[in-house]
Parts: C-alpha cells; structure tokens; sequence
C-alpha cells in the first residue's frame, strides 16, 4: 500500500518528530510508514486521516488498483 | 504515569533492551558451549509432573496474555507489530532450528540444556527483532 503521508506533511512543513507527537506514535513509526516499510493499523490510519482532515482512501492509495 | 509507561516503548530503548539481550546470549552461549551445568533429580514423577508442567504453562500463558494486551495500548502501531512478527519469527525458527540440531548434530555434539535453548530463543529474538526494524514489517 502507497501513501501520501510524506507530501502531506510537507505541505504542513511538519517534521517527523512533529507529526509523530500529533499522532501520538514514535518519529520511527512515522518514517516506516512513509518509507513504505510498516502499514498503519486501521486505528492509525483513522488518526491520520482526521488530523489531515481527509478520507483514508485519499491518503492511503491501495496499490492493487 | 501512563506516559512514563508509554516512554518505556520508545524505540531507541527497545533497540537498547534487545542490544543488551544479543550480547547476554551470545556470552552465555559461550560460556554454556564448554559443558553443561548437572541435571537436577526430580522429587515427583508420573502425573504430579504432568500436572505441574500443564498448570503453569497454562498460568503462564494467561498471564502473557494480558501483559501481551498491555504491550499492545502501550507500544505504537509500528513497535507492536515489530515486536509480535520477531516473536513469530523467533518461535519458528526455534522450532525448526531444534529439530535440525538433534538430527544433524545431537549425536556428535551432545543435545542442548533446556537454558540453552532459552539463551538460543534470545540470540534468535534479537536478530530477529533489529532484521524487522531494518526490513519493516511489511511482507
């Protein structure tokens, strides 16, 4: 699964520690998730999306498609 | 006090923790590697054995569940599932490096203590955890 976490906290110019704090998570949970290497749980990804204030399938792109 | 539970999860500490288990077991596996400590004798045998190894396994298991649920409100998204796929990891591993020893090499250099086996689980589990923090989790 791809995201765009990377370019929406860039738009913000949020740090990964910053955004890490926001989401109550740690700086490398942040970077796993933006370098493709962990999937957020269902949980996460609903923190995500509302700290954006965006639908999850917005920021989250399901790379079957 | 949840926050300072919570802090206990950070990374940096986990990878410290699991550092420190690498070179417990490497050390002991060293010193274990010279010859193994005497068996103790039981003093019951038969169904009292058995009982008492269900039972507590059985206890054990209950407790690790609910420090497991802890584990899990405590550790972010990303450390928990570090944590848990290096558990999986480690039990198969464990399993599968049991069995090759007391077929390939048992009967040559002798079958390992059952603290043997624990300091094995450990090297296993830290390398199995810092591979996942390196790989990911993703498959």
């Amino acid at each position: 699964m791809n995201n765009r976490l990377k370019v929406l906290r860039a738009e913000r110019n949020w740090s990964q520690a910053e955004l890490a704090t926001r989401l109550e998570v740690s700086r490398q949970a942040v970077n796993a998730i933006e370098t493709g290497k962990h999937d957020p749980s269902l949980p996460l990804a609903f923190r995500i999306s509302r700290l954006f204030a965006m639908p999850i399938e917005d920021i989250f792109l399901d790379s079957a498609n | 006090m949840r926050h300072f539970l919570k802090s206990m999860y950070e990374p940096r500490y986990l990878d410290l923790l699991f550092g420190v288990l690498a070179a417990l077991s490497i050390t002991l596996i060293a010193i274990s590697a010279g010859g193994g400590a005497p068996a103790i004798q039981a003093l019951e045998s038969g169904w009292v054995k058995a009982l008492a190894l269900l039972g507590s396994a059985i206890a054990v298991t209950v407790i690790s569940t609910k420090t497991t649920d802890l584990d899990q409100k405590l550790a972010d998204d990303f450390i928990f599932m570090t944590l848990t796929k290096s558990a999986l990891i480690t039990v198969m591993a464990l399993l599968i490096w049991l069995v090759l020893w007391e077929v390939l090499f048992a009967s040559s250099l002798g079958s390992i203590p059952g603290y043997g086996v624990l300091t094995i689980l450990l090297a296993i589990w830290s390398t199995a955890y810092f591979l996942t923090r390196w790989k990911g989790t993703r498959a």
